[in-house]
């Protein structure tokens, strides 16, 4: 019997298979991108011996005090080898094909004793130890997201001169996964004349954690590390983040999509129990148990639930390899996710769960008795006497028929109610946070906590900024050109068991110039001020009103908080300053904010200007700032959000499919009588889509406000532990959100249409008892 | 008998099903008029053809060949639509099953025919407050169908079937599912109707109910067998109808 429960209801089974399998994906792929992170970043680590800490220490430009703090932490008992490494910070323009590389690069003297072994992707390791002058190891993120192969150019605009390496080799290390994180562009000698910097890699003993060797160094020495520590887990994790995201949105997906599974499986079997009641009744008279009849029920479902789950999850070792693939490009990998156990989970969980569905569904069993074997079980109504209200000729009308529906059968209208509504907030979610990362580039001021100017110039080395301001303020093209800083790193004061808390300062000269979004307070006015990012506060436990010390290197000094502001960048570390609080220090601007007269083409100025400075700046449009941190946020989710969207549409409207189907199975009767009484095919197709119409309108109209009511809510929840966020700004862009919503409508339109086509071969010659 | 108004004719209707491979004819060539005003009741052994025949007179089913010509209108010609309004407007049907809309209580399921036609909600309104007082159902009026007896349910659907003011009633075993009393209610019913100049064609196997008609008609294998004439039902002569009727079934070995 429970086989020919296949061959009798191909459709049924086939969607139902479907759900199971979407939901199965969605949930075994997005398990298995979370579960099969780690592994291939540890088998890096593993494969590079790399340095187990990264050293940025704060007079970084002196080669003498960096060594120095490198022989002290060689002398640590915990410390094996601590290796200083010769860089340059590049902030200027890099291009290689005509296009300009974004990233946050060093050019670094290779020298394989600091690196370690680095995993060769693509180039000859022997060539590695033999670089030319012109030649440079790239890492893989950087030849990954700037389609740079083997034998191309990169050239560094500096101010005097541009200098070109040819690409000798490809490489890939735990400290150089991302564009949007330091990594490290390998030559051979660093060009003559450029500003140099120099960091240390330290090796440990053993496995020591970040705060214990801070803790080791300043009881060893009676102060603080001279510098700021990047572990190797740091960087792992930081590389990792982007990817765990999308994992994260993608297992809330699934595990709605999968009660919503459930509920349609319920509805598929009550149908099913409906149809079957007469069947049922002749196997109870001819011996059957409700126990047998229950279990032939439960094979079917095992066997439907079985197939679907391991065809889905096997469909997502493919899904799972390509969105990886992606991040595991960087560290020349490719991605083999293995799904035996997370799919054993998944296939038990959906197991059960369908299982404990067709138990509570087929518990009802009890209540066919042998006696409907004569007639089948006609369902009882518990509608109270109800006056004829309305219009008569509104009442048989599409709109009539439908609202009948939904009054007098409210256990089917939630059902369509509830898929729709989790639908609904499903796209609609899925939509505005496509637009925000869609417009997270022209929205940098805000996430990143940047001067919203149009144009931003990097000085590059050589020269400086008061020589750029001289330039500027003569054009009459500009309005204002406002200095700032945005390099360097400062170490808050460190208490005992902690780990290294770091701020990268914004500096600005008055902040009354610029108008810099604040949460919380107001933007420091003085140099004994401060605006702290919230992911700062939060880990330092920090309020305004409170003081916070920072060390400057050669003295520390405390500042009031004033003001909490959130921030991306360097993953919410970051702090604003005036330029009054260096006041005890050589301080220099490195960036000029550039704000253009009204109406002006921002792509000409930047080339008016790049022309205009003459190599002494990297001009770039404000939007492209930080282009990098911006894009590891947004492009994974700008390629996988649309595919959610899809999958989610996909499985609500096959869901509102089934659903309507089964009406029509279960009303075959009624939709007979309406035929003989003179309705047409048509106008029983136009009361299911007014029916799916009414009910997806309701649900439009009471979830899309609601989810942007929370979406804002929801995000800080979920990010605001990563980045401190205090607010999640949302522009909405309502003609998005209107037209998704009308799209994801017309579908569900298109479905019940489709699905109602069965009416067509309803007859009123079935009303006949033969 | 020529001079009166036929309001279906069928002409070499014929209606073959195919079972295993094989062509079964059910419906043979029939030539047959039913006429304005009769209650034709179609009688027959079981497998004789009676419901068959009765799907084809009303439309509920298609024609193998010939015609069906229903108030002068080819019906086996009809689209989906135009069948539609036909059924609408000039058909009526009750059957053994009742079929009832479950989630519409009496008043809307006597309503529900009256979609799209050009009268107005008041004489609607009326028309059905008079049926349902006649039928002796005023009281069940916001009652649904479960609600309701059988025979309730029987009279209901009657009412829903007359509402549009059918050219003919089309009854397929309409006591088949009722106990006796519940049925006597029913039969009486048509008997009323018909008293009142209502076409009505019906397909019994029930003696009781048969006699209720002024002409039936005998069906074996697929053709008329024969014809009685009874005149207008009255009820002091039901025994002598119910005499006459056995009579005539029992010459063609029912």
């Amino acid at each position: 019997m429970w086989l020919k429960n296949f061959r009798n209801r191909k459709l049924q089974t086939l969607l139902v298979g479907i759900i199971i399998l979407l939901c199965a994906l969605l949930l075994s792929t997005s398990m298995s991108i979370l579960l099969s992170l780690r592994e291939p970043m540890e088998q890096l680590v593993e494969e590079c011996q790399s340095a187990d800490a990264l050293i940025y220490p704060n007079e970084r430009e002196n080669p003498q005090k960096v060594k120095e703090v490198a022989k002290r932490l060689e002398a640590l008992d915990e410390v094996s080898k601590a290796k200083c490494l010769q860089v340059h910070y590049v902030t200027e323009k890099i291009t290689s094909k005509d296009k300009e590389v974004t990233t946050f690069t060093n050019l670094t003297k290779y020298d394989a004793d600091v690196f370690g072994k680095i995993r060769c992707v693509e180039g000859n390791t022997e060539d590695f130890q033999n670089l030319q002058e012109d030649e440079c190891i790239i890492p893989a993120c950087i030849s990954v997201d700037n389609d740079i192969m083997l034998g191309d150019t990169l050239t560094i605009h500096f101010p005097k001169e541009e200098i070109s390496y040819t690409v000798k080799g490809i490489y890939a290390d735990i400290y150089s996964t991302s564009n949007a994180f330091d990594n490290y562009i390998l030559v051979k000698e660093l060009p003559d004349q450029i500003p140099e910097e120099m960091l240390i890699r330290i090796y440990t003993t053993q496995l020591f954690t970040e705060e214990q060797i801070l803790d080791c160094y300043e009881e060893t020495y009676g102060h603080a590390l001279e510098g700021q520590m990047n572990t190797k887990e740091n960087a792992l994790e930081a590389s990792l983040l982007a990817v765990q995201i999308l994992g994260g949105i993608l297992l809330a997906i699934g595990v709605i999509m999968l009660f919503t599974c459930c509920l349609i499986i319920n509805f598929v079997l009550r149908s099913i129990m409906t149809a079957d009641a007469k069947t049922i009744a002749i196997y109870k008279t001819i011996g059957y148990d409700n126990y047998t009849i229950r279990n032939l029920y439960e094979k079917f479902y095992i066997v439907l639930t079985t197939l679907s789950v391991w065809i889905g999850v096997g469909v997502s070792v493919v899904v799972a390899n390509q969105i990886l693939n992606e991040l595991f490009a960087n560290i020349g990998m490719e991605a083999n996710v293995k799904v035996g156990k997370t799919g054993l989970f998944i296939y038990v969980i959906i197991l059960l769960l369908v299982l404990i569905t067709v138990h509570l569904v087929t518990s009802r069993m009890k209540n066919m008795k042998p006696i409907h074997a004569l007639g089948g079980m006609s369902p009882t109504n518990t509608t109270k006497n109800q006056h004829f209200k309305g219009n008569y000729r509104f009442a048989f009308s599409p709109m009539g028929i439908a609202s009948r529906m939904v009054m007098r059968d409210k256990k089917g209208a939630i059902g369509v109610l509830f898929v729709a509504i989790v639908s609904v907030i499903g796209i609609n979610f899925g939509l505005v946070s496509l637009d925000v990362a869609l417009n997270m580039k022209e929205n940098n001021d805000y996430w990143l906590g940047v001067y919203k100017s149009d144009i931003k110039i990097t000085v590059s080395s050589g020269a400086t900024v008061e020589e750029l301001l001289e330039e500027l303020e003569e054009d009459g093209n500009i309005q204002k050109a406002v200095p700032c800083r945005m390099s360097g790193v400062l170490i808050v004061e460190r208490e005992k068991n902690r780990k290294d808390a770091v701020v990268y300062p914004f500096v600005y000269g008055d902040y009354e110039e610029v108008d810099m979004p604040i949460v919380e307070g107001r933007n420091p006015q003085n140099g004994k001020e401060i605006a702290l990012a919230g992911k700062v506060a939060e880990t330092l436990q920090k309020d305004v009103g409170d003081y916070i010390t920072l060390n400057f290197g050669q003295f520390t000094k405390s500042f009031l908080i004033t003001g909490l502001y959130q921030t991306y960048y360097n993953l919410g570390e970051s702090c604003r300053l005036t330029k009054d609080a260096f006041e005890e220090v050589p301080f220099s601007y490195d960036t000029v904010s550039v704000y253009l007269n009204d109406n002006q083409d921002i792509p000409g100025e930047v080339e008016r200007i790049e022309k205009l400075l003459n190599g002494s700046g990297n001009v770039i449009p404000r939007t492209e700032q930080f282009a990098s941190i911006m894009e590891m946020i947004s492009q994974p989710q700008e390629s996988a959000i649309p595919v959610v969207i899809l999958m989610v549409v996909l499985i609500g409207s096959i869901n509102i499919f089934c659903i309507i189907m089964l009406k029509n199975q279960k009303e075959v009767k009624v939709n007979s009588i309406y035929k003989c009484l003179g309705y047409t095919s048509g106008h029983l197709m136009a009361a299911n889509v007014c029916y799916v119409s009414l009910l997806a309108i309701v649900s439009i109209l009471t979830a899309v406000p609601i989810l942007l009511y929370l979406y804002p809510m929801i995000m800080k929840l979920t990010l605001g532990t990563m980045f401190g966020l205090l607010e999640y700004r949302v522009n909405y862009n309502m003609v998005h959100i209107i037209l998704g919503n009308i799209a994801v409508f017309g579908i569900f339109m298109l479905s019940t249409f489709i699905s109602s086509g069965g009416i067509r071969k309803v007859h009123v010659r079935d009303l006949v008892i033969e | 008998m020529e001079n009166r108004n036929s309001i279906i004719r069928t002409e070499v209707l014929c209606k073959s099903f195919l079972v295993d491979g094989e062509v079964n004819n059910i419906i043979k060539n029939m030539d047959l008029d039913i006429y304005e005003g009769d209650f034709t009741v179609i009688m027959g052994s079981s497998g004789s053809g009676k419901s068959t025949l009765l799907y084809s007179l009303s439309g509920m089913d298609q024609v193998t060949t010939g015609k069906v010509l229903l108030d002068g209108e080819d019906i086996t010609k009809m689209s989906e639509k135009k069948m539609a309004g036909f059924r609408k407007e000039k058909i009526g049907f009750v059957f053994q099953g009742i079929n009832l809309i479950p989630n519409l209580n009496v008043y809307e399921n006597i309503l529900s025919p009256t979609y799209k036609t050009k009268r107005n909600k008041k004489e609607i309104e009326e028309e059905i407050d008079s049926l349902l007082e006649r039928f002796d159902m005023a009281e069940q009026k916001k009652k649904f169908p479960t609600q309701l007896s059988g025979g309730q349910r029987q009279r209901i659907a009657i009412c829903r079937a007359l509402i549009n003011h059918p050219k003919i009633l089309f009854a397929d075993e309409p006591t088949g599912a009722l106990n006796s009393s519940q049925g006597k209610h029913v039969l009486d019913v048509f008997s009323q109707i018909h008293q009142d100049g209502q076409s009505v064609v019906m397909v019994t196997h029930d003696l009781k109910a048969a006699c209720r008609g002024n002409r039936i008609l005998f069906l074996r294998d697929g053709r008329i067998d024969g014809e009685l004439h009874l005149g207008r039902y009255q009820k002091e002569e039901e025994k002598d109808r119910e005499e006459q009727l056995y009579h005539f079934l029992q010459e063609r070995g029912w």
